[in-house]
């Protein structure tokens, strides 16, 4: 079931009466039978897009489409959704059969069906044997793993996941993020994942929408966004370490940070933003580069090791920060304190210009 | 010119009472005639009497199983007036029943009749919810009963009552409210009277006689003339032991006479001592040098253990000490008589002087008649008194309420007059423990069942004691004669008889605007007493804390 | 090494020996205090009136030395006269009015309560706040003073009309002020504010209505704290006296605290038979009891509050 949203707003009117655009004249469509992560910092507006598709909040303006069908006035019920929550919201005083049968009881399906499909969802998500115990008898991944069982056992055209994952602890994160993958491939639902955790929502989406104060920001297959971000948003968002950016300037067709050349451009002189991730370093051992600093931290882990770059006063021409990372082959014996020079990969580095906006 | 407007009362009352304009029909015989009633003669105005079907709602605190004596005069009072139907409601208790009647007074559910003590009367009165009984009382009406299924059919009921017949003390009471109008009229009373261990009197008869004071050989005190304030002392002299703990190897106790109520102590020794207390127009006296005098003289007789209170032994009565024999004598309700009388039921082992024998007396009285000069002493100082006879009258009086109808007032009324005629109250009060409300009951003849193989006469019922007294206590009277069953009740009876001749009520009135009502008063004046028998505060202390109390 | 592991191990015990006689001797002086009050109420009912009266008071009873009167005399029969045949103290019509009202009261206050907590709680509607302040705040007034207002309202509704009051205005004027508790309303909707959002939110998605959420979910999971309320309320209704006493006109339409009350005092002498008295509150007593150790999980639940875990 292909998710279309037309010029989706949803306008909340604070306590001052000020008026907050949680989602702002949203167009976006959303594939039939993928798994989309929808992604962005806290209050940026992707809990707010996924209640206005679920029919819990009204939206100010603008229209769902399932498929053919006109949603947007719907109540929740009507809309064929299921909904998980960061919480569970699991009945707690159900057991985990009555929990993932309350749907179908409201749905008045027939009882013997409602009982056959009710054991179908506990095997797909693995809790066969656990059916007649309560929510609180669960761990969080079993907890979460029932509420995936409820919301799909009315077979909904759209399965909505509202950050599922974060109340879990690490190994259970992983687990559960396979799981879900696992099911929505064989369930083939089109499903929408919310999640403020950009590793979560590159590792387990078909595609992701990044979000900003309500505004969608970018939107592609997880490699290809992180490789081609079209912000500097987008860019700094994805990423772990986080993405370098220097101010820099071009000159003459080439890029200057601090005075120190880094590479070539064909772009006209101007002040840009360099951004650089951090395995985009390589070290250049003939010390030829400009581009040189003195190490203040390294951290090896495995075969990568992270050097550490203190920048004080910004005299680097480091935005926002006063250090940056590089991330370079650990067999490369570099120590605190050694001087470094750099070279950049070119399809490691992006310029944007001031507005964040990425220059081609 | 006399008997023309006798006439046009009677029309006009014949107006009033039925409500009926048809004269023809309610005034068959309008006859008058002259009775002989009391001192005086009345004119009576004879009328028919009413037959249309009312009910009356009488209210009063009888939990069932204590209403089959009321539940028989409703029963006969019902066969004589077939249209009448008196429904007898318990309000639980007396605080309730004044309660709902006050909140009732305001959305008009008053019953038609309701028992109560004469603060609330007082209070009924101020709210203008009483109705005055003098209506009743004062009337010349005498009906006709027509109605021929009832018991009394062709007889002929006065309206009018006899007040001659009644107990002084409780027509004072009753007739203390604004314009001197009766608005109740007695039902249940009781008094204090004195109970004594004449074991151990007995033992000191030659003492006693020695020291001046008339007394038995048996240990039988006078019983019409009461004890002196100066007596009880003397007796104090002899039958107290040194210390405070009975000594019954000599006979005697630890504390000499215990007062039950520390309130009516308070009140009936202000009357004693001629001190002013309050009045019935809701004045407080109380402050004045002969009311700080008796309480001085209260003090000592608590410091020399001649006055007790039951608080000395943590208890609300001073009977159960009276039986263990750590009090010779006790001052209590007359309804509470036979919780003084020690019996084998008791724990053998508390009762000192063993299954000993009791008599009754009148309460001490500081002079033998009203008027005397009394000097009283307690070794150091000497009080000077004008004294009076004085006790107590106590327990709840019968009214009617103005909302009722013309009809529901009369039966009402009527039946107060059937439930305190003299064979009634006679029989109430040896059903009860409560004293008659007149006079002639103490003759009545009415031959009384009071078990089913034991009857009596109230006459008879007050010879149990006579006879005793008058054989010197020489009766087995532990034998099986049922009529020795009776024996204390009917001493107390005839005590109560006695003392009715200088009873003296409390004067009642609701709270006011800058005083408390009588009710909470008497509670504060016992807690005076109980403080100065306490020690924790001296007498002038303890009604200045009195009067700071009840006064605002 | 070994010596210092047995040592600690040995003052682990110790102080582990010590901290139980201290928690239970604790916790048994608190069972003595609760208990000798039921101890004292059976043991008098067992006294005559003059085992009663004995100083010093005596303590213990030898099962021969039982005044089983005392029972036996609430349920004596009036033998003649126009009560005949009628209990002498009615302790079942009493007991009767006592459990209807107690029911009737706790059904209405738990309709009301639940229905009001269920609105303050979660349906959004406008100056909800303001009301909800204001209700709280009558909190602060005084129950005796609704008394009046409470008895005009009675009585204009017609349920105290002293000539004729049937039974069932009785129970209408004995309940109807006491279906609603301000109190309970603001206790569960507490309760009702814990159950998180996306509970509501998930029965909404599966297609429940407010009042079949209010029905399968919050209900059920507030449990705790209805039983709570139920039992503190029937409770509440079991002991109460002014109030019954204020608005009935018969006795039969009495509640069993007011029959104890005025039932064993002497009109005259002012005295209680305290033994009766005291036979016919253990009576009145059982049933608590009896509720308590059926529903003792509940109750301790209810009183624990183990509240909702989101």
């Amino acid at each position: 079931m292909e998710i279309k949203m037309l010029d989706l707003t949803k306008i909340f009117v604070s306590k001052d009466k000020r008026e907050v655009h949680a989602v702002d004249h949203v167009d976006l469509t959303i594939p039939s039978g993928k798994l989309i992560g929808l992604l962005g910092p806290s209050g940026c507006g992707k809990s707010t897009t996924l209640y206005l598709l679920a029919g819990l909040l009204r939206q100010t303006q603008g229209q769902i489409y399932f498929g053919e069908d006109e949603v947007s006035d719907m109540p929740p019920e009507k809309r064929g959704i299921g909904l998980v929550f960061q919480n569970y919201a699991l009945y707690p005083h159900m057991t985990v059969r009555e929990n993932i049968l309350f749907p179908l009881e409201n749905l008045k399906v027939e009882k013997e069906e409602a009982k056959k499909r009710t054991i179908e969802m506990a095997q797909l998500v693995g809790l066969g044997e656990m059916l007649d115990r309560k929510p609180k008898e669960l761990s969080g991944g079993q907890q979460q793993r029932v509420a995936i069982a409820r919301a799909l056992v009315k077979k909904p055209r759209v399965l909505l996941l509202d950050e599922p994952l974060s109340n879990l602890d690490a190994r259970l994160r992983l687990q559960t993020r396979e799981e879900i993958k696992r099911i929505q491939r064989e369930t083939k639902i089109t499903t929408v994942f919310v999640t403020h955790d950009q590793e979560e929502a590159m590792s387990i989406s078909d595609e992701i929408v990044v979000m900003k104060d309500g505004v969608i920001q970018q939107m592609g297959e997880p490699q290809h966004v992180y490789d081609h971000p079209q912000n500097l948003f987008v860019a700094q968002f994805l990423g772990t370490p986080q993405i370098n950016v220097f101010n820099g300037v071009v000159k003459n067709k080439k890029i200057y940070v601090n005075d120190m050349f880094i590479s070539k451009t064909t772009l006209e002189d101007q002040t840009v933003k360099v951004g650089v991730r951090p395995e985009g370093f390589i070290v250049d051992l003939e010390k030829k580069s400009e581009f040189k600093f003195e190490i203040d931290l390294v951290e090896t882990i495995g075969r990568d090791t992270t050097l550490i770059i203190e920048v004080p006063g910004n005299e680097g021409g480091l935005l926002d920060k006063i250090t940056f990372k590089a991330i370079v082959d650990a067999s490369l014996k570099i120590k605190a304190g050694d001087w470094v020079h750099f070279n950049i990969k070119p399809e490691k580095m992006y310029l944007f210009d001031l507005e964040g906006k990425l220059l081609k | 010119m006399k008997k023309i407007l006798l006439s046009v009362f009677a029309l006009l009352t014949v107006f009033v009472l039925t409500g009926c304009v048809e004269i023809a029909t309610t005034t068959t015989t309008e006859v008058t005639t002259t009775t002989t009633s009391g001192t005086g003669t009345t004119a009576k105005v004879v009328m028919d009497l009413p037959d249309e079907e009312v009910t009356i709602l009488f209210w009063h605190i009888y939990g069932s199983g204590k209403t089959a004596l009321l539940d028989k005069f409703i029963d006969e009072f019902e066969a004589m007036y077939p249209n009448v139907t008196i429904e007898s409601q318990s309000q639980s208790d007396y605080n309730t029943l004044r309660e709902k009647i006050n909140t009732g007074i305001g959305v008009n559910q008053v019953p038609t009749m309701a028992l109560g003590y004469p603060d609330h009367f007082a209070g009924y009165v101020q709210a203008g919810a009483a109705y005055s009984l003098n209506n009743f009382i004062y009337s010349n009406i005498r009906y006709e009963v027509m109605d021929s299924t009832s018991t009394i059919a062709g007889e002929f009921v006065d309206v009018s009552l006899d007040l001659e017949n009644f107990v002084p003390g409780y027509l004072a009471e009753n007739n203390q409210y604004v314009g001197g109008q009766y608005y109740s009229m007695p039902y249940s009373k009781s008094t204090e009277t004195m109970a004594i261990n004449r074991t151990v009197v007995k033992q000191h008869v030659a003492a006693i006689r020695a020291a001046g004071i008339d007394v038995s050989d048996e240990g039988f005190f006078s019983h019409t003339t009461p004890l002196t304030f100066t007596q009880v002392q003397t007796l104090g002299t002899i039958l107290l032991n040194d210390t405070a703990t009975t000594d019954v190897a000599n006979f005697q106790c630890g504390y000499l006479l215990n007062y039950d109520s520390s309130g009516n102590m308070f009140i009936n020794m202000s009357r004693q001592f001629g001190a002013p207390y309050t009045n019935s127009a809701g004045e407080i006296l109380i402050n004045n040098d002969t009311t700080k005098s008796m309480l001085n003289y209260i003090n000592a007789m608590f410091t020399s253990r001649t006055f007790v209170l039951p608080n000395q032994f943590g208890q609300l009565y001073g009977s159960t000490n009276f039986k263990y024999g750590d009090i010779c004598m006790t001052v209590g309700s007359t309804a509470g008589v036979l919780y003084n009388i020690p019996t084998s039921l008791d724990v053998a082992a508390n009762l000192k002087f063993g299954i000993f024998d009791v008599d009754f007396l009148q309460v001490p009285q500081p002079v033998a008649t009203s008027g005397q000069a009394v000097t009283l002493s307690d070794g150091t100082t000497n009080y000077n008194f004008t004294g009076s006879l004085s006790s107590v009258q106590q327990g709840p009086n019968i009214g009617i309420f103005k909302n009722a109808s013309t009809n529901e007032k009369l039966f009402a009324w009527l039946f107060i007059k059937y439930i305190t005629s003299a064979e009634n109250t006679a029989l109430w009060a040896m059903d009860t423990g409560y004293l008659p409300v007149r006079l002639s009951a103490y003759t009545s003849d009415v031959l009384i069942q009071l078990t089913p193989t034991f009857s009596t006469t109230y006459v008879d019922f007050l010879s149990i004691a006579t006879d005793y007294w008058t054989a010197d206590g020489d009766v087995d009277w532990a034998a099986t004669d049922e009529r020795w069953d009776y024996l204390h009740s009917s001493m107390v009876a005839n005590i109560a008889k006695n003392q009715a001749l200088y009873y003296q009520y409390d004067p009642a009135f609701p709270a006011g605007s800058s005083s408390a009502g009588s009710a909470t008063i008497r509670v504060e004046a016992g807690y005076c007493l109980e403080n100065i028998y306490n020690k924790s505060k001296t007498p002038t202390q303890a009604l200045a804390f009195l009067m700071n109390q009840i006064d605002w | 090494m070994a010596e210092v592991f047995v040592k600690n191990e040995k003052s682990y015990k110790v102080q582990k020996i010590i901290s139980n006689v201290l928690t239970f001797s604790f916790l048994g002086a608190i069972a003595i205090v609760v208990l000798v009050p039921f101890y004292w109420m059976i043991l008098t009912s067992l006294k005559s009136s003059t085992m009663i009266e004995s100083i010093p008071p005596i303590l213990f009873l030898k099962p021969s030395q039982w005044q089983i009167w005392n029972y036996k005399a609430l349920f004596e029969i009036v033998e003649s006269g126009p009560r005949a045949g009628q209990p002498l103290f009615p302790f079942f019509t009493y007991m009767k009015n006592t459990i209807v009202i107690s029911i009737i009261t706790t059904i209405g206050t738990s309709i009301t309560t639940i229905l009001a907590a269920f609105a303050f709680a979660r349906l959004n509607f406008k100056g909800r706040d303001i009301v909800f302040a204001i209700i709280i705040a009558t909190m602060m007034i005084p129950g005796e003073i609704f008394i009046l207002t409470n008895f005009l309202t009675i009585n204009k509704l017609g349920w105290y009309d002293i000539m004729n009051q049937s039974y069932s205005d009785a129970i209408f004027a004995m309940t109807l002020p006491f279906m609603t508790s301000v109190f309970y309303t603001f206790y569960l909707r507490q309760t009702f504010k814990q159950i998180p959002n996306e509970l509501y939110y998930a029965a909404k998605v599966d297609g429940t209505t407010d009042f079949k959420y209010l029905l399968k979910v919050m209900i059920p999971v507030a449990m705790p704290t209805i039983i709570t309320i139920i039992i503190l309320n029937s409770m509440g209704a079991w002991s109460a006296y002014i109030w019954p006493a204020m608005v009935t006109t018969k006795d039969q339409f009495r509640l069993v605290s007011n029959g104890l009350r005025g039932a064993f005092t002497d009109s005259g002498s002012g005295r209680t038979d305290y033994g009766q008295q005291m036979a016919s509150a253990a009576l009145v007593t059982a049933p608590l009891l009896v509720v308590f150790f059926v529903f003792r999980k509940q109750i301790m639940r209810g009183v624990s509050r183990s509240g909702i875990k989101g």
